[in-house]
């Protein structure tokens, strides 16, 4: 079984990032949202009505993993024609794809052929091909897969300008990504999930806990003296190591209670909690497994 | 709206596959240019050797049956023998063993003395009964030594006939004989660029795109089809004015052959459907595509005349084959200038086996491509 008693709730206008390893039903989960898979019990709802008619489900706008373009077309071509397939109109089709090829600094390239462009940007014309009926929700599958940093950077903003005015839904691997664009996220893995919530929030409530680092001078105190302040302390060298979840917040206790032992602080180190510790923690295995 | 932009996408991405849509449309004019230069636009001519064992007895007479087979011609006037005076049978077998001559005639000692005294002078003949330029040849050489020795004998032949050729075929070139099965060659060339178009939307994965929009199946094969059709017309076209201008002739109605390659056209895109439901990639088109091609152009009759061997209720296997009945209906539009209720049988045929073909191509590709995308 690919995907066992998945349920999420997306709202509207949130970008939600759906993590989870290989094999862990992503895809197949797209597949069953946009209607290129049917489950073999359950629903998708879109809007509180069930995704089933094909109206409804014309409201979503898929970007497949892999680059689904008409190699002999130019970028505008391909736009107008998958704009026409929607029935969109022909001159708010010309308007909607020269403004999207804008937006995906893609103008200079749109009477070249798919083919010659280079892979990152054959990537950023494949999600624009998701837009062009102006859905309003848009699943778009590992989008940052394969582009180099200067599209990573410019499909992160496309992602980010479209907060609030569409429903975003996007699977990824990379943890970073995930942080910087969800405003929530599922973990899923072996069809299952896990848990939902915001980056910052999973982030603050599971995994090891976030690790703060504090150089200091002067004579080392005995960790059990420190045990009050965090969960678990070390002191290495001249560095005493705090690891707790949310320990900014228990940043000015520990503060305090240093100066109080007579500490002196000569800096001070944060490495937060990641997503991928939270998924390490809930599953028992890198995301990359 | 939505066919019209699967038409002009279908016609950009045909006119950018410049090479696919340059051999389809391509082929079968060159075809009709390379039988021109082969056969000169003539008639056909049948190479006949004649050996004298006796050339010196047989004096007056060997150059009056040399001329006897010499006058034997076409109603346009066009000899129908090429006579060669041989003497050496051994080269002259030779030839017909490499098939640059068709009948080697051996006139015996006593052929002047039988014409004279008005005996039946006896012939040898040599020639190869699988060539079947042979037999035919052979029928001409006799036509022109019986009116030799009726000339010389003065006796009335036991029997007369009298030849009626049917329809124009008598006046045919040898070119236009073999024109037509080019026509249909044309036709079923399309099989290779008919399937490309519908492979690179498999290809490319791009018919996944296409099946999460609103278009629909309709849509997409009636827009594509339509561009295929229009490929194959003009295939057809630049053959049929190619083979205009090199001197073919038709008895019958363009407009009725424009029908005809029509529907045939519809038919192979139906079988391209087919075939598209088998693949997964161009490459696969057109290794897997050699199969229906080579069955559609040898056992239809398009190139070379098959024997119709029937199984059930008068019908033969090749009967399942569109071009079959496209050969016959455009034989009979050609030759005797057939009108539409001459080639209703065959057009019926043409539009049934159509309609089959696309439902099982239909099916097939939905299930292979559109369902699984």
């Amino acid at each position: 079984m690919v995907v066992d008693n998945l349920s999420v709730e997306i709202r509207e206008g949130e970008i939600f990032g759906l993590l989870g390893p290989n094999g862990a039903g992503k895809t197949t989960s797209i597949r069953m949202i946009t209607g290129l898979l049917q489950p073999d019990s359950g629903e998708v709802m879109i809007n509180g009505k069930r995704a089933t008619g094909n109206d409804n489900r014309l409201n979503v706008g898929l970007c497949p993993q892999e680059l689904v373009l008409w190699n002999n077309l130019t970028c505008r071509e391909q736009l107008i024609f998958i704009a026409a397939m929607y029935n969109v109109r022909g001159h708010v089709a010309h308007h909607r794809a020269d403004e999207l090829l804008e937006r995906m600094h893609l103008t200079e390239k749109r009477n070249r052929l798919a083919r010659t462009l280079s892979g990152g940007m054959q990537r950023r014309l494949n999600i624009l091909m998701a837009l062009m009926h102006d859905p309003g929700i848009i699943i778009l599958d590992e989008p940052e897969a394969g582009l180099d940093p200067q599209s990573r950077v410019l499909v992160r903003e496309f992602i980010l300008s479209l907060s609030k005015i569409k429903t975003v839904v996007f699977t990824t691997h990379n943890m970073d990504e995930a942080e910087r664009v969800c405003d929530r996220i599922a973990i899923i893995d072996s069809g299952k999930l896990l848990v939902t919530g915001s980056p910052d929030n999973l982030k603050k409530t599971i995994g090891k806990g976030d690790v703060l680092e504090i150089m200091f001078s002067g004579n080392a105190p005995a960790t059990s003296e420190l045990a009050e302040l965090s969960d678990e302390v070390k002191i290495i060298d001249s560095v005493m190591y705090f690891k707790s979840l949310a320990v900014i917040d228990k940043l000015p206790s520990i503060i305090e209670g240093l100066k109080s032992k007579d500490i002196k602080i000569k800096g001070i180190n944060l490495r937060e909690n990641t997503l991928e510790d939270v998924f390490i923690s809930l599953t028992g295995k890198k995301l990359r497994d | 709206m939505r066919m019209l932009s699967v038409i002009k996408k279908a016609l950009i991405m045909q006119v950018r596959d410049y090479w696919a849509l340059l051999l389809t449309v391509s082929a079968a004019p060159f075809f009709v240019f390379i039988y021109y230069a082969m056969t000169s636009g003539g008639s056909t001519t049948y190479s006949v050797h004649c050996y004298f064992e006796d050339p010196v007895k047989a004096g007056n007479y060997k150059e009056q049956l040399i001329n006897n087979l010499k006058g034997v011609t076409y109603s346009n006037g066009k000899n129908t023998l090429d006579i060669t005076l041989t003497e050496d049978t051994v080269a002259s077998k030779q030839l017909i063993k490499d098939r640059k001559a068709d009948v080697l005639l051996v006139i015996p000692e006593g052929f002047s003395d039988s014409l004279k005294s008005g005996t039946a002078p006896g012939f040898l003949v040599f020639g190869e009964a699988s060539n079947p330029k042979y037999s035919i040849g052979l029928i001409f050489t006799i036509t022109g030594i019986e009116a030799l020795v009726k000339q010389f004998s003065g006796k009335k032949p036991l029997y007369t006939f009298r030849e009626k050729f049917m329809g124009n075929s008598e006046a045919k070139t040898e070119f236009e004989v073999y024109v037509p099965g080019i026509f249909v060659f044309s036709i079923i060339m399309l099989i290779l660029s008919a399937s490309l178009i519908f492979i690179r939307d498999v290809e490319d994965r791009t018919m996944l795109r296409l099946k999460i929009s609103r278009m629909t199946v309709f849509d997409y094969l009636l827009g594509n089809t339509l561009v295929q059709w229009a490929v194959g017309i003009i295939s057809f076209a630049m053959t049929y004015i190619l083979a205009i201008m090199l001197g073919f002739t038709s008895q019958g109605s363009v407009w009725l052959v424009l029908l005809v390659c029509s529907v045939t056209i519809l038919s192979i895109i139906a079988i391209s459907l087919i075939l598209v439901a088998f693949c997964k990639s161009a490459g696969m088109v057109m290794i897997l595509g050699n199969f229906p091609l080579f069955i559609l152009m040898f056992f239809s009759g398009a190139m070379i005349p098959l024997p119709r061997n029937e199984i059930i209720a008068g019908f033969a296997l090749n009967d399942l084959l569109p071009p079959t009945h496209a050969v016959v209906a455009l034989n009979k539009i050609f030759t005797y200038g057939a009108g539409i209720s001459d080639i209703s049988y065959e057009l019926a045929m043409l539009l049934i086996l159509t309609l089959v073909y696309f439902a099982c191509g239909i099916v097939l590709f939905k299930k292979s491509h559109l369902e699984a995308a």
